[in-house]
């Protein structure tokens, strides 16, 4: 059985920010709002110091899919709606869970609020008990009036999706979320299943995010992280483990610097 | 399509308890110790892992699971009691005292079959006292040679209880009947027209099992939907039609109250441990805060169990003027506060 794991080479990684796209579209993510991100795939940027010596830092930051991961301990319910899959990815049943975001609490790469929190992404969001999710595609609104029709009118006369929907199926989750449950990435295991790589790899346009099995020794993650000291992020505010810690035992690790030509490894994000 | 249903339904198993883990508190919350099921059976017939099994070849089929557990877990397939509620009604006006038996025994003769009497909670005969205009026999004159020979004095147990609890005279309108001699069955008299419509409507009830659609074990079962247990919504639908004074000793005794603290930091949390929505979020003036109906509280204490800032409290009784309203949690005035 393989353990899957991410290896991002912030050297490669522009910063386009089309991982974030890519999973958007893919997993039908809703916008941010009320302090949930619902951004599986996000990226913190930061910019430091006066112009004109200026340095712009990008790290596209997703779940860590942790070995030791204490959402799923932290999940009340029985079997747990957080779970890990024998291949290593923690993955999400939407039909056990309640809603009452302890992984959510528990994580230390998410927050319940991320407005109220300062933090710079959640990994875990939480859909409002009481709020439609994407009321955009029930909105049979016109978008100009007399005009053109609305997406979910055009959806339903197409007898396809609304527009900027993915449709698939796994035994856990679904292509939509409901009300009152939580969401996070769950590395696209639909798509892993069927020998695709997750949305996020298959769009990144410099092969920064290399996606594969760990304990593989001759997978291209293992090989990569044989090669480059990588280090993995400790929180969600942007400060990555120090040698020693184990912190979860994340399994998303990054190597390389996202500076210009720099040979050492990646600058220790300071508190922005 | 139709030869198929009835291979399967004639090759299926007798089970007629069946279970839904995503009711079940222990199931919902890891830390919950409820016994209610498993301390009632008194055949070792329930398991509680990872699911909630029933042991099918030491289970007696005395139903006490069904009528213990606060949130029904458990489900006696092809039950329906306010079908049966609604026969023994019927049949008042022709006989007047109908004669409610049991199914495991083919013999006797009665009105209404039924499953075991276990399943008749306090809520049960609560109901069946409110709904029933006269006498009520149950025919127990088998029980005492039954494997659930016990449920005679669950059974006399439980009206006891709702008699002390409540000024509601059970014994009056419910008679249990233990000897032959007592038994006061009287046949109905059908007439030409009323045997043909009794053949039509059991032809009909029993066409219609073919095609209902009871694949329930492949029903994706959701944690998070709400559902008002059964016994819940016979005791509401009692409160309805009972008098002021009776009504309010049944709220004392069998409803609940649940108020927060000023520590609750509104994380809500609460209303998806709720297993029959009797939580919700409601905009007031001064925020989101968290709103309780009494009428859908089952009285479980996961809300309070739960919570983290130990901030819910739950009660017995219900001192508000409308048990079938929302109210404001923080407003909630508790007796102990």
């Amino acid at each position: 059985m393989p353990k899957y794991g991410m290896v991002i080479d912030l050297q490669k990684c522009v910063g386009c920010g089309c991982c974030g796209m890519a999973c958007k579209t893919e997993n039908n993510t809703q916008d941010r709002a009320k302090g949930q991100t619902f951004n599986w795939a996000d990226f913190i940027s930061r910019t430091e110091g006066k112009f004109p010596n200026v340095k712009i830092t990008f790290m596209p930051v997703l779940c860590n899919h942790c070995t030791d991961a204490p959402c799923v301990k932290a999940c009340p319910v029985t079997p747990k709606a957080m779970h890990k899959h024998e291949n290593g990815m923690t993955i999400h049943n939407q039909e056990r869970c309640i809603g009452c975001r302890l992984c959510q609490q528990n994580c230390p790469y998410s927050s319940e609020d991320v407005d109220k929190s300062k933090a710079a992404y959640s990994v875990i969001s939480f859909n409002d008990f009481n709020d439609e999710i994407h009321p955009f595609y029930k909105d049979t609104k016109e978008l100009i009036p007399g005009c053109t029709s609305s997406g979910a009118e055009v959806a339903k006369k197409a007898g396809d999706t609304p527009p900027h929907r993915t449709l698939y199926k796994h035994s856990d989750y679904a292509s939509v979320r409901e009300k009152g449950k939580v969401e996070k990435c769950i590395f696209c295991e639909h798509r892993v299943m069927k020998g695709e790589k997750p949305a996020c790899v298959a769009s990144c346009p410099a092969k920064a995010r290399i996606f594969g099995d760990v304990s593989d020794p001759n997978s291209e993650v293992s090989q990569l992280l044989k090669k480059h000291k990588a280090v993995n992020l400790k929180n969600n505010k942007g400060e990555v483990l120090k040698g020693g810690e184990k912190g979860t035992q994340p399994n998303v690790y990054y190597i390389k610097s996202f500076m210009a030509g720099a040979k050492k490894e990646p600058a220790k994000a300071k508190k922005a | 399509m139709l030869k198929g249903k009835i291979i399967d339904k004639a090759l299926s198993t007798a089970e007629s308890i069946g279970t839904d883990r995503s009711r079940c508190l222990r199931m919902r919350f890891n830390r919950n110790l409820c016994s209610g099921c498993t301390s009632m059976c008194r055949s070792g017939a329930i398991t509680i892992d990872e699911d909630v099994h029933i042991l099918a070849d030491n289970c007696s089929e005395c139903m006490l699971c069904v009528s213990a557990c606060p949130s029904d877990s458990f489900e006696i397939r092809g039950s329906d009691f306010y079908s049966l509620l609604g026969r023994l009604r019927k049949i008042q006006s022709s006989v007047r005292t109908p004669v409610l038996g049991c199914n495991i025994r083919t013999d006797a003769a009665c009105h209404g079959k039924t499953f075991c009497f276990g399943f008749l909670s306090e809520e049960h005969v609560i109901a069946l006292s409110v709904f029933m205009g006269d006498t009520l026999q149950i025919d127990m004159t088998g029980c005492a040679d039954c494997r659930n020979g016990f449920i005679v004095d669950v059974l006399k147990k439980r009206i006891e209880r709702v008699e002390t609890k409540t000024s509601l005279r059970l014994s009056d309108r419910i008679k249990l009947v233990h000897s032959k001699a007592d038994l006061d069955f009287q046949e109905i008299a059908y007439d030409r027209r009323g045997f043909f419509k009794a053949l039509k409507n059991l032809t009909f009830m029993q066409a219609a099992g073919l095609f209902d659609n009871d694949d329930s074990g492949e029903e994706m079962r959701s944690y998070s939907l709400k559902k008002l247990p059964f016994k819940r919504e016979l005791l509401n639908r009692a409160l309805k039609v009972l008098p002021e004074e009776a009504g309010r000793g049944l709220v004392r005794n069998y409803y609940y109250t649940v108020g927060v603290t000023e520590n609750c930091n509104n994380c809500f949390a609460c209303i998806g441990m709720c297993p029959a929505g009797a939580l919700k979020i409601e905009e007031t003036g001064e925020g989101r805060e968290l709103f309780f109906s009494s009428s859908l509280c089952n009285g479980c204490g996961l809300c309070q169990d739960f919570c983290m800032t130990k901030s819910v409290r739950i009660e017995k009784g219900f001192s508000g003027d409308n048990p079938f309203g929302f109210s404001n949690t923080k407003r909630e005035v508790l007796c102990t506060a």
